[in-house]
């Protein structure tokens, strides 16, 4: 599932980014200079704890946050900068996002068929009602709900079935690149499955490529092609789901690789104290791109160092 | 069911039935809940939303919402030798000897289980005190003793911090010292980490961990991540539509489940260490919860089950002993059931799991 394709096209390229929030006279840094690319048809995670940046990231691609600096190019086309409303809507078509809460992503008053034809008359895709009917009842057939829903209201779905109209919403105008952030984080287990396995067959089945926000390392790594780890703003480390848990350089990674409780009652990993990842300074790091696939942002002794640990 | 030494039992919940009082009629959430805790031991209790695992708790400490009615059943409470019913005492008295003193509960979101124009110190003491009776000089000794029990390397100043100035890990701290405060028999804790992030949940699970085993503290411990259940549980109950369905010791569980349920549970998680190539579906349990306002005829998992038999939808199967830790309530654990096994990738995964304990224990 994780073999990365390198030859693959660029559909997202993000250089440089910074984001940072002034408030009360003090400077929140939510993204330092951080560069990623996603590929087209590639599911791309972004793992990192609450304050690490990844939803800020998430939001300054889809232009609801303004970034400080950086540039983030969709298709060669820059995304940063835009003006107006109208070239907002031209420019933001084909990238769409499915959010984490779906109670409160949904408007309680509107039927969910209305939800999503709005959706698409709001950013002018389609040519007419006809043809928005159309394309909303297929986006229900690829959620997997019933057609005939589109008449009832968003309290008479459960979590998961919203959750799915959500989705429905953001790949009925048959998007390039879905952000999905944190958006299976509000459900239970064995409907977390159903919509990992419901985007992994869109995945398959249209070609779209994902930017999946979320901090639970086992999902990310089993819908991911690519991961990136971020922690205080920074990206980390990235590489393929194999590079990112079966050899992880930064301490960081490692760290919270191993603070996930295992499904094994014997074998459990206990925090240490040997933590030594608060001590590196992030900022003076230079980004080491290992393999095709897999980077560091580190200082050269330091990967000096990291390698000579893991040889131990 | 663990053992048969009943002194060593601190809590014993006996067919428990609570229903939800809604106006379009009632809600059976709890269908006849039946568990014991012994003394130091942690049980833990998973199930989807709506299983009610919060709902039997809340029960066992009396919290219940206003128009939840306890049905039948019995909460016995081993006060000292003697076993107690809770649910007939006088609530003025179940509230002053046992809830918040005897039994203690954690909630999930440390931020609403503290009060946010109140320092650590004065809510901390207020708790101390409504406990047990002493001076301000003396609770404030006991508080900040508590603060550092839990984990904060600096409790004076802690103490004169507001809720808003700590981390959620801190605050989970500080809730957890408020909870010892009465020193506690039982500790409740319901879904004390979902808020928080892995590197926090960590060290709080190891905390709650370490303090459990110096205190020799019950835990019943509610959580839908089977992770934590296998990091910190000695008994695990499976819970379904209002009742247990299989209950056993966490090897019991991880290692040799027997209900159809919990082979979807254990299956529908992703392993950490499972290689990314090959099988890339995750198993899903089909279909939805039940609707607990209608009548559940035979198995409440039946509709769910692709392992069905057709008793399965006539009669409700009872708890079918099958070690003498382990039980479950499945047809399938009936001596004339026709043999099943568990699905292949999931017999296929404990088989890893097993094998990484004997290298683990090897090593």
């Amino acid at each position: 599932m994780s073999t990365a394709d390198v030859s693959k096209k660029t559909l997202l390229s993000v250089n440089d980014l910074c984001m940072y929030f002034d408030s009360a006279g003090k400077r929140v840094k939510a993204a330092e200079h951080v560069s990623f690319e996603i590929n087209e048809g590639e599911v791309f995670g972004l793992v990192g704890e609450s304050g690490s940046g990844k939803s800020s990231i998430g939001k300054c691609i889809i232009g609801l946050n303004r970034p400080t600096s950086g540039s983030i190019l969709f298709r060669g086309t820059e995304l940063t900068g835009i003006k107006s409303r109208r070239e907002y809507i031209d420019k933001m078509r084909d990238i769409q996002m499915i959010f984490q809460d779906p109670m409160s992503s949904l408007n309680p008053r509107k039927q969910v068929g209305q939800i999503i034809n709005d959706a698409l008359k709001i950013q002018h895709i389609g040519s007419g009602a006809e043809e928005r009917g159309r394309m909303v009842s297929d986006a229900f057939r690829r959620v997997g709900i019933p057609v005939e829903y589109t008449d009832r209201y968003p309290r008479s779905f459960s979590g998961g079935q919203r959750q799915r109209i959500g989705i429905a919403r953001a790949l009925a105008g048959a998007p390039k690149l879905v952000i999905a952030d944190e958006c299976i984080a509000a459900l239970d287990a064995s409907v977390q499955a159903q919509i990992v396995n419901m985007i992994n067959g869109i995945k398959k089945e249209t070609g779209t490529a994902f930017l999946f926000i979320s901090h639970d390392l086992s999902m990310v790594r089993f819908l991911s092609d690519r991961i990136g780890v971020l922690h205080l703003g920074y990206m980390l480390e990235t590489g393929t789901a194999d590079d990112i848990f079966r050899e992880p350089i930064h301490p960081y990674t490692k760290k919270l690789l191993g603070a996930i409780p295992r499904l094994n009652p014997v074998v459990q990993n206990m925090s240490g104290d040997d933590d030594t990842s608060g001590s590196i300074l992030y900022s003076e790091g230079t980004w080491h791109q290992l393999s095709p696939t897999h980077g560091v942002l580190c200082t050269d002794s330091e990967l000096e160092k990291w390698s000579e640990d893991d040889e131990e | 069911m663990n053992g048969t030494d009943n002194s060593r039992n601190i809590l014993e919940v006996k067919d428990l039935h609570v229903s939800f009082r809604m106006p379009t009629g009632d809600v059976k959430a709890i269908r006849g809940l039946n568990f014991t805790l012994a003394r130091n031991e942690v049980v833990a209790l998973v199930g989807e939303s709506g299983s009610g695992k919060s709902v039997g708790v809340k029960a066992v400490t009396g919290i219940l919402p206003d128009n939840a009615v306890i049905e039948s059943g019995e909460i016995l409470y081993n006060d000292g030798g003697e076993m107690i019913d809770l649910l007939k005492l006088r609530p003025s008295v179940r509230k002053k000897r046992f809830a918040g003193k005897k039994i203690a509960m954690i909630f999930q979101d440390p931020m609403t289980s503290l009060n946010p124009v109140m320092t650590i110190g004065a809510q901390l003491m207020t708790a101390a005190r409504c406990h047990t009776p002493m001076s301000r000089k003396e609770a404030w000794a006991k508080c900040t003793e508590l603060l550092r029990e839990v984990g904060i390397t600096d409790p004076v100043r802690t103490m004169a911090q507001y809720p808003h100035q700590l981390s959620g890990g801190m605050r989970q701290r500080v809730v957890i010292a408020t909870a010892l405060s009465g020193d506690p028999d039982i500790l409740i804790c319901d879904e004390p980490t979902t808020a928080l992030d892995v590197t926090i949940q960590q060290k709080i699970l190891d905390l709650l961990q370490s303090i459990q085993r110096a205190k020799g503290l019950s835990i019943i411990f509610i959580t839908h991540n089977l992770g934590v259940v296998a990091k910190l549980a000695d008994y695990v109950g499976v819970m379904y539509a209002g009742k247990i369905i299989e209950y056993g010791t966490v090897f019991d569980i991880f290692f040799e489940p027997r209900h159809p349920y919990t082979w979807g549970l254990l299956s529908a998680v992703p392993e950490i260490t499972e290689l990314a190539d090959g099988n890339d579906t995750l198993y899903s349990i089909p279909g939805t919860p039940p609707n607990l306002a209608k009548e559940i005829v035979g198995d409440a998992f039946a509709p769910r089950n692709p392992y069905a038999m057709e008793i399965d939808f006539k009669a409700e199967p009872p708890m079918f002993r099958i070690s003498n830790t382990h039980s479950a309530a499945t047809w399938l654990a009936d001596p004339r059931a026709p043999k099943t096994e568990m699905p292949p990738e999931l017999a296929e995964r404990i088989r890893r799991l097993k094998q990484e304990e004997a290298d683990y224990v090897n090593s």
